[in-house]
């Protein structure tokens, strides 16, 4: 185990710079430059502020001294000041962070409680009408768009019933741990979506796929009820690989919520992503990306290494 | 736990909280269209009416769109002896100031603070986006505390409209300005302050900035009436305006074709608001094919006269805009009401397009010997009025025999494409000052004419209106250069820009205001019903 | 079998605009701009005075184009990295499995959103930025069948009979991976049309004058509340075609698992 762990975290070093010199790149060869943002509230700029500001910000420096100089702080940690607001895009990502992460937990949980239910549901009755129409229930989350999804529950519970908040995270001057909840619940809902359909279809084939595994049959010839054959032996064995699959889902962090963050106006990363694109905040782009990539790489460790702690078969080497 | 049990659980727990509440406090809430980026107004690229209601500037403008004293005790002219030539063609102004205000800190403000805020902004790496019209200042002088003289370098029309904020010296003045551009306590709080009817409480990064209200405002302690603002940032606009109709606050703007669904929205007013903006089609002759095109006054002439702009700001803006005869705003004294814009004449287009050789093919398109009438316009993605009217425009020209096809760009390369004046065609609105300057845009060696056109004669005219002081003179230059625009077919104006504002009924003493100052230019004076 | 009836239909349709639609899909009329479903217009009229029907037909023919084509590209590039690695093992399946892991870990959206700058909005465009950021899955997973099936004594039965290393992949390999891929490949329709609606949602999909239902649908959001025969129809179509598409892929998981039980 530890053996494995430390070659997989060796691994981590020429895929941290082969990840670093894609985002580099894709983000410094896009078009248009920060200056953009200069004149994007459409009032004019004097050309020699502009030279100043792209001086400033040292886009007017070769590429590859840009490359390295960003490799290197990140290297230390430290992601580099933001164009737009010259503030350390660590300490912009930190701030945001907290509110995505509750929002994906607030997704994760509710996902969960339909999910799991719902796919143990329609493993033991596979094939009836509820079954099917459950299944297409689900489907239906993820086959529309999440902004339409959005708005209309907007329409919908905001403006015709009135019965919760449209956007932020709470009533600003009169918040309260009951008023944050009902601001989460649009979003968590739409966000959750995303991950209903997944996790029930797979929870549901890892049920059938175990009922037919030799223990369970021994179990069930061993006489024990049926409610323990299912709940105990089947449930607990096919729970791995859907939480595995959770763990993966939670590498979404960074980019998962880009939709719902911006309709619900849900001050997170996704958010942050959007805006330093129209300014092509560089650092702060990268820095997002590199952050992403980073929580991709390791709760893909996680998972698997969560994969060999719950199943007794599997040993790393 | 069956998922229906957690649903309902969560809505239980929900609905312990309350919406309403903030202890007695009146609230105003806003719904803004964007985060901001810093609260520093001059290196800001979105600042403004969050930083007008903090920050106070020697002037502002009213509802009328004319300058009017805040921290300037009155606007310096001829006629109030406050302004006067001297010699070497220089040009005295003198400005008294208010002498009982204070910053938020207590500190008094004076004269010095202002003449340190024209050396941070004329100083090299202030980012100052209009820092060029102030280099005319020479020089700025003190006699007392409350009394700052400008020693201009000449007659400059826009002396008036400069120094939209002052910033404090006792916070700013040790630093450098490179320092200042960067200095984190001032650009994104505590150490922001003003002399404004609120002041900075609290910003919350991505979600809302707050602002309470300023005790000992120099207008009087009865001022402001409201407690506090909060600015919620809610970027999307479909969110906006849902927002806006669960009444969640009490001020937000939308955009045009969202005011029918507003029209009868209890408790709220719709302002639309005219900005001081022309929406236009712009053409540039920079590139070959452009110059082939463009250059030729007829082929411009026929293309405007085949627009129909009625049906555009009509139809496509369903009546939320009037149609535009000139490139400036007509709540502007400088507007010129009377321009003869040549109204649809699509015979008429079709001649000139003849006489100028460019014959129907049999393809449906004009050519001229082996050359299409055919030209780009480059619109930038997201602007979905613009991309609108585009596609009208497209359409309109096609009857009489010229092809428009389009490329769109994202917001920051569409912006660098304009820039380098490698484009054929766009449709585009500029925010301009309340003040208009046409010379920038239109003079030849204009910093923001990017279309390859140069008039001598107008030039004459944009310069001579530039560095004058005599309102008379200025006045009959820009008609005339107003004239001239329309006469030669340099670009067509579409339609007045507005911005519809949707406001709570309970606020009272609402003035809107279309300039760069905005609508919360009396924001100290607002109430807020119960 | 219903959702393939559904699936077919709604293409055929839409690759049938030019013959079908009504009105032509650019056809401005400033005089008739938001109207309600009519009996000359269907399904209303847009901000712009065109048909919806007929813009519903041909954005659906870039939509699903867009998605077809995307998956296919995707499909395609995962299966034939995924294929060669495993083929040919050691240097070739380092390097091609730690391509695969960086692209695997730069988050797409984010990505997506800023390749997007570097179009001009177009078809091809949009097809090869989807698909070049969803073949990763793919290939992990063809590498996996093919590494198991290189083992199968028919696969090394070729390889002693003289088959090159090429061919054998294509007439043995393939095949027996061509499950996972058709399922892949199905849910790739869905996903690409669901990303061009994301990305025109922040105004970076397919522009105007081109109809795409994800534009179509974002376009009409501000009137969603007074107008809501402009959402309902675009949005209803992208509902339908993925519905469809995922009860496909879902039908021929089960119908492809060898181990199915007779349930």
């Amino acid at each position: 185990m530890g053996r494995y762990l430390r070659r997989r975290l060796i691994q981590l070093v020429p895929l941290l710079f082969g990840i670093s010199i894609v985002i580099f790149g894709v983000i410094q060869a896009a078009p248009g430059g920060p200056e953009g943002s200069l004149l994007a509230a459409g009032r004019f700029v004097d050309p020699s502020v502009i030279e100043s500001y792209r001086h400033r910000l040292g886009v007017d420096q070769p590429v590859w001294r840009q490359y390295l100089n960003w490799l290197g702080a990140s290297a230390r940690g430290d992601l580099g000041q933001s164009f737009s607001t010259s503030r350390p895009v660590t300490a912009m990502i930190g701030e945001r962070l907290p509110a995505t992460l509750e929002l994906m937990g607030a997704a994760f949980l509710f996902a969960a409680l339909v999910a799991l239910p719902f796919g143990l549901f329609s493993a033991l009755r596979r094939y009836t009408l509820a079954d099917m129409l459950g299944t297409g229930l689900s489907f239906l989350g993820v086959a529309m768009p999440v902004f339409w999804f959005g708005l209309l529950l907007q329409l919908i519970f905001s403006v015709r019933l009135g019965w919760l908040p449209v956007s932020g995270t709470g009533t600003i001057g009169a918040s309260s741990v009951g008023d944050h909840l009902r601001h989460l619940i649009l979003p968590g809902l739409v966000l959750s979506t995303r991950y209903i359909a997944g996790w029930s279809r797979y929870f549901r084939s890892s049920l059938i796929g175990v009922s037919r595994a030799g223990f369970v049959r021994t179990a069930r010839a061993k006489g024990l009820t049926e409610t323990r054959v299912v709940g105990v032996h089947t449930v607990r064995n096919a729970l791995v690989p859907v939480i595995s699959v959770m763990a993966l889902n939670v590498a979404d962090l960074f980019s998962g919520a880009v939709i719902t963050e911006t309709v619900f106006a849900w001050p997170g990363i996704g958010r942050l992503f959007v805006q330093g694109m129209f300014a092509r905040d560089y650092p702060l782009l990268m820095g997002i990306l590199l952050m992403g990539a980073v929580t991709v790489i390791l709760f893909n460790l996680v998972a698997d290494l969560l994969y060999g702690a719950l199943d007794p078969r599997i040993r790393y080497e | 736990m069956r998922p229906k049990d957690g649903l309902a659980l969560l809505l239980l727990l929900a609905a312990c909280g309350g919406a309403e509440g903030g202890g007695g406090k009146t609230i105003l809430r806003v719904a803004y269209e964007r985060e901001i980026d810093v609260l520093n107004p001059f290196t800001s690229q979105n600042l403004a009416d969050i930083g007008y209601t903090m920050i106070e500037g020697l002037v502002t403008t009213d509802e009328h769109n004319r300058y009017i004293p805040v921290l300037a005790r009155t606007i310096p002219t001829r006629a109030n002896g406050l302004v006067k030539n001297t010699a070497g063609s220089m040009v005295e102004i003198t400005w008294p100031l208010q002498d009982s205000v204070r910053w938020h800190d207590g500190v008094p403000f004076t004269s010095k603070d202002v003449c340190f805020t024209w050396k941070f902004v004329t100083s090299p790496n202030s980012e100052t986006y209009n820092r060029e019209q102030y280099l005319h200042i020479q020089d700025c002088r003190t006699p007392d505390d409350h009394t700052v003289v400008f020693v201009w370098d000449g007659e400059y029309a826009y002396y008036d409209g400069l120094f939209e904020a002052i910033l404090p010296e006792h916070i700013l003045g040790a630093l450098s300005t490179e320092a200042i551009v960067k200095y984190e306590p001032y650009n994104r709080g505590p150490k922001t302050i003003g002399t404004g009817p609120f002041k900075f409480a609290e910003w919350k990064s991505g979600e809302y900035i707050r602002l309470v209200r300023n005790d000992q405002y120099w207008r009087g302690r009865a001022l402001p009436k409201i407690d506090e603002i909060v600015w919620a940032f809610i970027p999307d606009a479909n969110t906006r305006l849902n927002a806006l109709k669960s009444g969640q606050y009490h001020y937000g703007r939308i955009q045009p074709n969202q005011v029918k669904d507003v029209k009868d929205l209890a408790g709220y007013q719709t302002h639309l608001v005219s900005q001081n903006s022309v929406m236009h089609l712009d053409v540039s002759r920079r590139t070959p094919h452009g110059a082939l095109i463009f250059g030729d006054e007829r082929v411009r002439r026929a293309i405007f006269q085949a627009i129909d702009r009625t049906a555009i700001a009509g139809q496509l803006m369903e009546g939320t805009v009037q149609v535009a005869n000139s490139p400036i705003n007509p709540t502007s004294r400088f507007h010129k009401a009377d321009l003869a814009v040549p109204a649809v004449d699509t015979v008429m287009s079709k001649q000139l397009l003849d006489q100028a050789g460019w014959l129907m093919g049999a393809d449906g398109v004009r050519h001229k010997g082996a050359d299409r009438l055919t030209f780009l316009i480059s619109n930038r993605a997201g602007a979905t009025d613009r991309i609108a009217v585009a596609q009208v425009i497209q359409a309109q020209l096609k009857a009489i025999g010229v092809e428009v096809t389009f490329e769109t760009l994202e917001s920051a390369a569409w912006t660098n494409k304009w820039r380098s004046g490698q484009w054929e065609a766009v449709v585009s609105a500029w925010f301009l000052p309340a003040d208009p300057s046409l010379t920038g845009l239109y003079a030849c060696d204009g910093a923001n004419n990017m279309t390859g056109f140069c008039d001598p004669e107008l030039d004459v005219l944009l310069k001579r209106s530039d560095r004058t002081l005599d309102d008379q003179a200025r006045k009959r230059d820009l008609d005339l250069a107003q004239e001239r625009l329309i006469a030669t077919a340099r670009t067509l104006p579409l339609y007045y820009n507005v911005i519809p504002e949707v406001v709570s009924t309970r606020i009272g003493n609402f003035r809107a205001s279309g300039t760069n100052f905005g609508s919360f230019w009396n924001v100290f004076d607002w109430t807020l019903a119960p | 079998m219903p959702s393939l009836i559904i699936f077919g239909a709604i293409v055929v349709a839409c690759l049938a605009a030019p013959l079908v639609a009504p009105h032509a899909m650019d056809a401005i009329d400033l005089a008739a701009v938001k109207q309600a479903p009519s009996r000359l217009h269907w399904m209303g009229t847009d901000d712009l005075g065109r048909d919806v029907l007929s813009r519903l037909l041909f954005g659906g023919r870039i939509s699903i184009v867009i998605g077809l084509l995307a998956a296919v590209a995707g499909t395609t590039l995962g299966a034939v990295v995924g294929a060669v690695a495993a083929f040919y093992g050691r240097a070739v399946d380092n390097v091609l499995m730690r391509i695969t892991d960086v692209a695997y870990a730069i988050p797409s959206l984010p990505l997506l959103i800023i390749l997007s700058a570097y179009s001009r909005a177009a078809i091809v465009s949009m097809v090869l930025i989807i698909g070049g950021l969803s073949w990763m899955a793919t290939a992990r997973v063809v590498r996996a069948e093919v590494l198991t099936i290189r083992e199968m004594p028919f696969v090394e039965a070729a390889r002693v009979l003289g088959a090159g290393s090429g061919v054998t992949i294509l007439r043995h390999v393939l095949p027996n991976a061509m499950g996972s891929l058709i399922v892949g490949a199905t849910l790739g329709v869905g996903n690409a049309i669901l990303i061009e609606s994301s990305l025109s949602f922040l105004g970076l999909g397919v522009q105007p004058p081109t109809a795409t239902w994800g534009n179509m649908l974002m376009d009409a959001q501000s009137t969603m509340a007074a107008k809501p025969w402009l959402t309902i129809f675009p949005g209803g179509a992208i509902l339908l075609v993925i519905l469809a598409v995922n009860f496909i892929g879902d039908g021929l998981r089960d119908a492809l698992d060898p181990q199915k039980d007779p349930a």
